[in-house]
């Protein structure tokens, strides 16, 4: 998430299992070669893309979500539990998840039985509210610029944003937000030009390949079934 | 037992810090409370978002044999809260705390030896921790094993011992395992085939708000499955699986919205807005 403090950290926090540094570089090379697909893309008449009153209506529509995040992460009145739960509804209206789900399967989707689909989405939902929920706290006064938006593919818009970090160098975070009917969503995150989206489908897949369907669903529930803080 | 003796400790610390304080020994004995750390501070600091404070309080009590620090140190390192993500170091404070008993600590740790890749994961240590954790009465941990035996993950394969895990989470009323003893109960697995039983569990659990409890409730409502049928109330779990975000129901909806007058509609929607879940 752009206004949490660490976005970087939070890549891996979404995969059940962190990224090998060796094949980073190999991500990066293949979110760039994607990303410049999509800028070629802009090529095409105006009408097979976002129109500017769209990509406005993209740009302030990040705007709202990173005002509202980091109102919420300055707070600190009422427990840590109750924060995270007001950050998990401020990502489930802003993400569309169930695209992003259906993505990060890739293959193993349509290979599957209606059962382990509707499985996997709930799961996964839950999944990446909690995850990025959990990143909350800590906030350390980072701030979020948006830098400029651009057309990409026929109906997103590229948001560029910069958290400007008060400890540290400034993150580049790219938003892909999808235009529909009815609204903004965002499908992926580029931070620092790697694909959140492509990074997970990279790790979901090995786990299929590894332990199967029913083995991606068993580490998705163990995840969001794990045990908070005790108290006595 | 362990919570006794612990409380007996505290109140053993605070006699000699006042015996302290009459023997003038101010500077030692506040040199040693320091050191020792204190729990509820802890918790405190860590509501706050204030995670270097709650590490500040917890590693030493966790260093001292703090059950609970250790589970909540092994937390901080596992979300990077306050360190960096560091799962080496998160497993290692959940094996302490674990081996010491924590129930809470054996199901994280189970947890993680389900869900890591390479050579972390390990499914026969995870059914190893899962079951101390599920004798422990942790209900997440009876549902979860039941899942390694549906699936013979790291077991094998064993329907009636996974009904069994179900229901004794389900009965003690947690939403996951009800709705799974429901789909045991319509597929005749490790129990004998019962669509009366499978409603019932499936309509306990929607009552509770989980949404694929709800949308299968909606299903045996509208055909009379199990369940006297009932349109109204058919309409109302279709509309809150939905809203939960679960797919593939639209078409069932607007089939049973075809069907109903429009004062019924009326009912089932003043009967969606006015639901609350009501956890057991």
């Amino acid at each position: 998430m752009a206004p949490t403090a660490r976005p970087t950290t939070d890549a891996s926090m979404q995969h059940p299992i962190p990224p090998a540094p060796v094949a980073i570089s190999r991500r990066h090379l293949l979110a760039t070669l994607i990303v410049a697909g999509a800028t070629g893309m802009s090529a095409r008449p105006a009408h097979a893309e976002a129109s500017p009153q769209q990509i406005e209506g993209a740009q302030q529509f990040m705007q709202q979500i990173a005002d509202y995040a980091i109102q919420i992460l300055r707070t600190t009145n009422g427990t840590l539990e109750q924060r995270e739960a007001q950050f998990r509804n401020l990502l489930a209206q802003g993400f569309d998840l169930d695209f992003i789900s259906r993505f990060v399967l890739g293959k193993y989707w349509r290979r599957s039985s209606p059962e382990e689909q509707a499985d996997y989405q709930a799961l996964f939902r839950e999944y990446i509210l909690k995850t990025y929920s959990r990143r909350l706290g800590g906030y350390s006064g980072e701030t979020f610029q948006i830098r400029n938006a651009r057309p990409a593919g026929k109906k997103d818009v590229i948001v560029s944003t910069l958290i400007v970090q008060p400890n540290g160098p400034p993150i580049a975070a790219d938003w892909r937000v999808r235009v529909y009917d009815n609204g903004y969503r965002i499908i992926d995150i580029m931070v620092e030009g790697v694909s959140m989206a492509i990074t997970q489908r990279d790790e979901f897949g090995t786990v299929v390949r590894a332990q199967g369907m029913q083995g991606l669903l068993q580490a998705l529930r163990a995840r969001t079934q794990m045990f908070s803080m005790a108290n006595k | 037992m362990q919570d006794s003796r612990r409380r007996n400790g505290l109140r053993t610390a605070t006699w000699s810090v006042s015996l302290g304080l009459v023997l003038g020994l101010i500077p030692v004995i506040a040199g040693q409370t320091a050191m020792a750390g204190d729990f509820q501070a802890g918790m405190a600091a860590y509501q706050r978002g204030d995670f270097a404070g709650a590490i500040g309080e917890w590693q030493p009590l966790a260093e001292s044999g703090d059950a609970e620090a250790q589970f909540n140190l092994g937390n901080l390192y596992f979300s990077g809260k306050g360190f960096a993500i560091d799962r080496k170091t998160a497993i290692s404070w959940w094996e302490r705390a674990a081996e010491a008993g924590l129930a809470k600590a054996q199901h994280n740790l189970a947890s993680i030896y389900i869900s890591a890749n390479g050579e972390t994961q390990d499914y026969a240590k995870a059914v190893a921790w899962l079951t101390r954790a599920a004798e422990g009465g942790l209900h997440r941990s009876q549902y979860t094993l039941g899942k390694m035996y549906e699936y013979g993950l790291g077991v094998g394969r064993d329907f009636e011992r996974m009904a069994e895990l179900y229901r004794l989470a389900a009965e003690a009323g947690f939403h996951r395992a009800q709705y799974n003893l429901g789909k045991a109960y319509r597929d005749g697995h490790g129990v004998d085939q019962d669509i009366e039983q499978a409603a019932a569990w499936f309509l306990r659990s929607a009552r509770q708000g989980y949404a694929k409890a709800q949308s299968h409730i909606a299903r045996r409502l509208a055909k009379g499955e199990g369940i006297a049928p009932d349109p109204i109330e058919a309409y109302k779990w279709y509309s809150l699986a939905i809203a939960q975000g679960e797919t593939g129901l639209a078409d069932s909806l607007a089939a049973l919205r075809a069907s109903l007058s429009p004062e019924d509609i009326a009912e089932a929607e003043r009967r969606v807005a006015a639901f609350q879940s009501v956890a057991e």
